[in-house]
């Protein structure tokens, strides 16, 4: 990244860490912070999409998954939300390589089948496994972060919305700093090279199935984490709060800001993340304005705002 | 003859009812330049494609490496290639995306071992791996002359230039066997001599390479041995002055006017 995006970004981050001082009130910080959590989920799909090519159309079940293991740990074992977030990123990281086994075996229809029926199953076993998750009405009471230091001050983030505004800053900076550095590196360049033309990937020495289930579980590993966030935010979590429309909000989001690009997936989630407030006033409008502003994009611009121009349909020709 | 490298035997391949290839047998010696010669349409590129484990053959045996060697049928592409093998296409396939250069840091691949947690961490080993594979990269590229480009998309190269770059690729990972699919095949006249150039350095270097081409002049050039397919036989071996006499050889060709 030049010296410029760099200062951007820097005063953007610089920007948002104010805001709470200046005055902005609860509600929209609550707004904000949702807009966050999408942006983390939409850099984790990034890394699936993007670099796998899989268009994931249940990802919102990973989420769901992140935000049930910790609150279940929560509950049953008093774990709290600073070491929780870590065993529901892992279980959440294995469940996206796990759906990547069957996911990468499959196309077109089939594959939107496979992942939009695995976010409905997720969903719907969450529903009637009442004894552990609580049914339809979910899982109460977990406990909100608090920040205490030995003898000293002690800071609960309970009800509050900066402290939560926060943490969500930080997952989302810590997060994209990672896609930045994974996508730089080694292995990035090994992912795009098999996104590009995966024959001669292979024929490189790139194992094209572990990488392409490695991206897969990292995707799933940071909806764990924004997961966790978010219960531990709500107190309550239920299972239609990770349904199948997120998932579709997501990846239009993911596709808006450009696939495969950080910078796209932050600001796609932002800009859709917030959208639906600002049209407020036109309530029963809002889906329609959203769409029309898709398809707009689409015409326009299908690779999205930062994305290479190949997008979707770029990648392997077969041998 | 020196103990081969690559030794397949009994080699077959068929697409419905295509005998792409129908019991070929092929050395390549170690440090060997071979010639693989035949018409359009006689099997070259699907016995590369066998080797590489893009293809699995119907039948046969494909021994690769020294003493007896390791069966190479049924292992996946990267597989092969982490054996020792590289290969460039007919169909130049270069990624697309990258500039030059990034397409031979992709190359560097088996010769580098940053995982995600040191790159994560950004830890000063991966950093200095990362030096070193441009560093590899761009001597590459100076290599078969390609250093002032190296930063240009590689969709955007010369097709010769395409070709060349697809070879530096090839190199990157230091394998002990090359496969070069027809690299002389759309090349001028100066573009044949400095790939001839470039092959004869590689050979020098003791580099083991099967080559395929239509460009007897770039075959005389610099095979020590070639093999010659019809219709996915092997009609005649040998050096390439008698192959090149080989009646055979000589109506197969005739009988294909197509191929150059
Ligand atoms: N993937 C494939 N599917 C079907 N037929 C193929 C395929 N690859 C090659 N063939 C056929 O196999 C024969 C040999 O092709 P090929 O190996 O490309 O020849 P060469 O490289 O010697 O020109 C041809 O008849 C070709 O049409
Ligand atoms: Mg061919």
């Amino acid at each position: 990244m030049s010296r410029r995006t760099n200062l951007i970004w820097g005063l953007g981050a610089a920007l948002a860490f104010t805001l709470p001082l200046v005055g902005v009130n609860a509600y929209h910080l609550d707004v904000l912070t949702t807009a966050l959590l999408y942006a983390i989920l939409a850099l984790g799909l990034n890394l699936i999409v993007g670099l796998t090519g899989v268009l994931h159309l249940g990802y919102a079940a990973f989420f769901g998954i992140g935000a049930y293991t910790y609150a279940l740990l929560n509950l049953h074992a008093g774990w709290p939300f600073w070491l929780g977030w870590i065993p529901a990123a892992l279980v959440a990281g294995l469940c996206g390589a796990a759906l990547g086994l069957p996911a990468l075996r499959v196309r077109g229809d089939y594959l939107a089948i496979v992942t939009l029926g695995f976010g409905e199953i997720a969903r719907i076993a969450c529903l009637n496994l009442a004894r552990w998750t609580g049914g339809p009405n979910g899982l109460l009471g977990i406990a909100h972060p608090a920040l205490a230091w030995p003898g000293g001050p002690r800071l609960d983030f309970g009800v509050a919305s900066a402290p939560y505004y926060y943490l969500a800053l930080l997952a989302v900076l810590m997060v994209g700093g990672l896609c930045v550095r994974l996508i730089r590196s080694r292995v990035g360049r090994a992912w795009a090279a098999l996104r590009d033309d995966e024959l001669a990937a292979a024929c490189a020495g790139i194992p094209v199935l572990q990488l392409k289930l490695l991206a897969q579980g990292i995707g799933g590993a940071i909806a764990g984490i924004a997961g966790a966030i978010f219960a531990a935010k709500q107190g309550t979590i239920t299972p239609d709060s990770f349904d199948f429309i997120l998932s579709v909000m997501l990846l239009a989001m993911v596709v808006l800001g450009g696939l495969g690009s950080v910078r796209g997936a932050i600001i796609g989630a932002l800009a859709l993340g917030t959208l639906p407030e600002l049209l407020r006033g036109m309530e029963q409008y809002r889906m329609l304005v959203f769409g029309l502003a898709m398809i707009v994009m689409m015409r326009l611009r299908p690779e999205g705002f930062f994305g290479k121009a190949r997008g979707l349909t770029g990648g392997s020709r077969g041998p | 003859m020196p103990q081969p490298l690559l030794a397949i035997r009994e080699l077959s391949k068929r697409f419905g009812g295509v005998h792409a290839l129908e019991g070929v047998a092929l050395d390549v010696a170690e440090g060997q330049t071979a010639g693989l010669i035949g018409p359009n349409g006689a099997g070259k590129t699907t016995l590369f494609n066998c080797v590489t484990g893009v293809l699995r053959p119907d039948q046969g045996a494909i021994r690769f490496g020294r003493e007896g060697g390791e069966e190479l049928v049924g292992l996946a592409p990267h597989q092969v290639a982490q054996r020792g093998i590289a290969r460039t296409f007919q169909n130049i396939r270069l990624f697309a995306g990258m500039t030059a250069l990034e397409n031979v840091v992709v190359g560097t691949y088996l010769r580098t071992h940053a995982g995600l947690l040191s790159a994560a961490l950004r830890l000063p080993e991966a950093r200095r791996e990362e030096t070193w594979a441009r560093e590899r990269a761009m001597g590459l590229l100076a290599r078969v002359g390609l250093a002032d480009c190296a930063g240009q998309p590689a969709s955007t190269l010369p097709f010769g230039w395409q070709r060349r770059l697809e070879i530096a690729r090839a190199l990157a990972s230091d394998p002990s066997l090359l496969l070069l699919d027809e690299p002389a095949a759309g090349l001028n006249a100066t573009e044949k001599q400095e790939l001839l150039l470039l092959l004869r350095q590689l050979k020098t270097q003791g580099l083991a390479m099967l080559l395929i081409e239509h460009d007897m002049q770039v075959v005389m050039g610099v095979c020590q041995r070639v093999v010659v397919l019809d219709y996915g036989r092997v009609i005649a071996q040998g050096a390439p002055g008698e192959v090149q006499r080989d009646p055979r050889v000589i109506e197969a060709y005739l009988g294909a006017p197509a191929a150059a």
